[in-house]
């Protein structure tokens, strides 16, 4: 295995899906090769922090008081008569 | 065991736990404050007007990510369409070259789950903003929504193995986006 040949296999090995013996091909390479192995440390921390991103993260306050309208105006539809 | 009857949601109770989920994930997906502010009134006013139809938070959830998607992706369709779309197969090609370009230095990043200052989220959010939409949304959906890729497949009509690809490049070109904030200073 040569670097090209192990950069698309990336998504698979550190989701866990590549067969043993590529995966123990990739892991060979990795270990004897330092740009693989910088690339492999740096893809997985990629994922890695994107998952640590905040997901709910508040509202901003005018936002919040907008949708607080709106749902109240939806909400009162048809039962204000004024 | 019975599982007790799931309760009935209330607006309030959608508006608190769910309406920061529906923001954060339009304004990644659209890079935008003012059309993620606009999806998500949308989003909001539709599932309240569906309430009743809904039985607990997991089935909810999983429609609320198929509606935010499917809105966030109208919106910016109706930019495109305004803009006649520049640029598009440019990026496309740009990015069709999976690998660095330079060399790949050494991170300088802890081997296990990191714990992210808030600075660090403006930055990363920033790298995501970057991303040419078709690779923004697998990123998104993937990565920060943590959907699978059948399910991802299915809420933008594509095949797992398109969505794996896309997947793919789009790690690679955050990789590069993140790489000058990550690398060790005195890598070689
Ligand atoms: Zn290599």
């Amino acid at each position: 295995m040569n670097c090209d040949e192990l950069e698309p296999l990336l998504l698979e090995f550190v989701s866990g899906e590549l067969v043993i013996a590529v995966r123990e091909t990739v892991d060979v390479h990795v270990t004897g090769c330092a740009h693989c192995e910088a690339l492999l440390i740096s893809y997985r921390h990629t994922v890695r922090v994107a998952a640590a991103l905040p997901k709910c993260a508040a509202l901003p306050a005018a936002l919040e008081a907008r949708l607080r309208k709106a749902l109240a105006d939806q909400m009162g539809e048809g039962e204000d008569c004024r | 065991m019975v599982a007790p009857l799931p309760e009935k949601l209330t607006p309030e109770q959608v508006f608190r736990e769910h309406a920061p989920r529906i923001y954060n994930l339009a304004r990644r997906m659209l890079g935008n404050d003012a059309d993620a502010e606009d999806v998500t009134q949308d989003v909001l006013l539709q599932v309240v007007r569906k309430l009743d139809t809904f039985r607990g938070d997991a089935q909810l959830t999983t429609w609320l990510h198929r509606v935010t998607v499917n809105a966030a992706l109208a919106l910016r369709q109706k930019r495109a369409n305004r803009q006649k779309h520049e640029a598009g197969e440019a990026v496309d090609e740009v990015l069709d070259r999976a690998a660095p370009t330079g060399t790949v230095k050494r991170w300088d990043v802890p081997p296990d789950e990191p714990v992210l200052a808030a600075e660090q989220h403006e930055l990363i959010d920033r790298a995501i903003g970057e991303l040419p939409d078709m690779y923004r949304d697998v990123f998104v959906l993937a990565d920060v929504q943590g959907l699978d890729n059948a399910e991802i497949g299915e809420l933008l009509n594509l095949s797992v193995p398109a969505v794996k690809s896309r997947l793919h490049r789009a790690r690679m070109r955050m990789r590069d986006l993140l790489a000058p904030h990550f690398e060790a200073e005195d890598a070689p």
